[in-house]
């Protein structure tokens, strides 16, 4: 076993999923030239390739990518701001937790998904809509993380801080926040994950542009090659999102680390 | 203040945010009212909109929907407890097998929608086969961080009993249960995503179709009922869960945390 254990990369991280990439790409190549699959089910590999490179020179995919990702960044913003904003306030004040409780306790169970078509009866297909999907997918996981965070942290720090004449904003920035941190990035990490999903998932019905819609209008017309290049651009930028939360990580809390899988 | 008077003052904040929600929805309605199109109805229309669905094919979706969420979830679980033994010990397969989850990780289920579709139409598996995928992911990974964390005495006082294989495979599987279990239990939780985004792009019946529906008609209050009855699904869902693992694994406790 250990034979085997030193030449993998570290589980979970970017090293590993290129490998992997590397992998599923020999298995789909010898796939494709074994058996001649048909290129609505399973196109080649260089079939995909040419896909890919001819969306992005006539510049098609340049703006689906720009599209999602404008949604994603406002989207994460306006929900991460706000998740961050209960979780303290469900944390630090008791009066606040019993009133925002039972209201994120009830809407947790609500899907961000499920209102998707609402948000285009509401919103169109105008970029509203999507930012509202996003951000409601980031709240919950933000603020229930942020809130577990702060009331984690060890009560003796903080009469310890308290007794060096820390208070107010002063406690809160330099006590409660560096204790907080590790978890609350946890949280952040996993937002930027669900936020990313919710992008694709929110542009698949009522959107005029964006990879989510790449993808699904590329279905109808049976380009697989088309929907599998997106695919590949999806899974990219989903990669490089939870590596930048990742190296945010290690440069803000190098005194903690998460582990892998 | 005493405990009680502060249990009471707590019950307060507790009544003012019912009241909160429920009084910014009919504010909202009102302000937001217009005979010809609803845009947000007042929760009696609501109401009446459910009970006049479940008179007619609200019971059908639900049942569709629950079809597709079990199924995928059954089969992908299986599928996910068997590949995550053996990438946790296994070591050619977890050379060759946890680098492609990884990759496959990043590119989310959801993502898939269009592909399953093009594979399998629209009909049940196009919808099942995304539950397959969010459940197969989130227990690989769990079963094999359970798996590969075992205790090394057990292994050793397995080794020193002469346990067969099939009871080796059962300390395994009985020590990585916990990890199992949130893994299952997450998968549960987000298939009911992953069956309405199918059911909205590919959607003949299932909720998520009969939101689709309500949506191209205008139908502001049956998207709604759509809306509820996933969230009543979902929470049933892991209550159901929970009081199943209680009753087939009392001797875990300590995750069950949300």
């Amino acid at each position: 076993m250990n034979r085997f254990a030193r030449y993998l990369p570290s589980p979970g991280g970017a090293a590993s999923a290129v490998l992997g990439f590397l992998i599923l790409l020999a298995v789909w190549w010898g796939t494709s030239l074994i058996f001649h699959t048909r290129a609505v089910i399973l196109p080649s590999p260089p079939a995909v390739w040419r896909a890919l490179t001819e969306m992005a020179a006539a510049g098609a995919l340049g703006l689906d990518v720009r599209t999602s990702l404008v949604e994603l960044f406002w989207g994460f913003l306006v929900g991460t701001a706000l998740g961050l904003a209960t979780g303290m306030a469900l944390a630090r004040s008791r009066g606040a937790a019993a009133f925002l409780e039972p209201i994120v306790e009830t809407f947790r169970f609500i899907l961000p998904f499920s209102m998707v078509p609402l948000l285009v009866v509401w919103f169109g297909t105008s970029i509203l809509g999507k930012i509202f999907v996003v951000a409601y997918a980031c709240y919950f996981v933000v603020a229930i993380n942020t809130a577990a965070a702060i009331v984690e942290i060890d009560p003796l720090i903080l009469k310890a801080a308290r007794m060096l004449g820390y208070s107010g904003s002063r406690l809160l920035l330099r006590v409660i926040v560096p204790a907080a941190l590790p978890r609350i990035l946890t949280g952040l990490q996993v937002a930027i994950a669900y936020a990313w999903v919710s992008v694709i998932a929110a542009e698949y019905i009522g959107a005029q542009a964006g990879l989510g819609y790449m993808i699904t209008n590329a279905q109808t017309g049976l380009e697989t090659d088309k929907v599998i290049a997106g695919m590949v651009i999806i899974g990219a930028v989903g990669l490089i999102l939870s590596q930048g939360v990742a190296l945010l990580r290690r440069l803000t809390v190098p005194y903690r680390s998460s582990a892998g899988w | 203040m005493s405990a009680r008077a502060e249990k009471r003052s707590l019950l307060g904040y507790r009544l003012a945010a019912i009241l909160f929600v429920l009084g910014g929805w009919l504010l909202l309605s009102w302000i937001f009212y217009s005979p010809r199109l609803e845009l947000i109805p007042t929760p009696w229309r609501v109401a009446t909109r459910l009970v006049e669905l479940a008179h007619t094919e609200l019971l059908g979706d639900i049942l569709a929907s629950l079809g597709e969420a079990l199924g995928g979830w059954v089969l992908g679980s299986i599928l996910g407890i068997a590949i995550g033994v053996l990438i946790g010990r296994v070591a050619p397969v977890r050379l060759l097998l946890r680098p492609v989850i990884d990759f496959l990780r990043f590119i989310s289920p959801l993502a898939w929608v269009p592909l399953a579709i093009l594979w399998f139409g629209i009909g049940y598996w196009s919808k099942a086969s995304i539950i397959v995928l969010i459940s197969l992911f989130t227990v690989v990974v769990n079963t094999a961080q359970g798996v590969s964390s075992i205790d090394g005495e057990l292994v050793k006082a397995g080794k020193s009993l002469h346990l067969n294989f099939r009871q080796r495979l059962e300390v395994a599987l009985m020590s990585a249960m916990p990890d199992i279990l949130v893994g299952l239990r997450y998968a549960l939780g987000a298939a009911w995503g992953g069956v309405v985004i199918a059911e909205l792009v590919a959607g003949d019946v299932g909720i998520g179709a009969m939101e689709s529906f309500g949506g191209q008609s205008f139908d502001v209050a049956q998207i709604m009922v759509g809306m509820l009855t996933l969230a009543v699904l979902g929470y049933a869902a892991n209550w159901g869960f929970m009081r199943a693992q209680q009753a087939l694994f009392p001797w875990i406790v300590g995750n069950r945390e949300a």
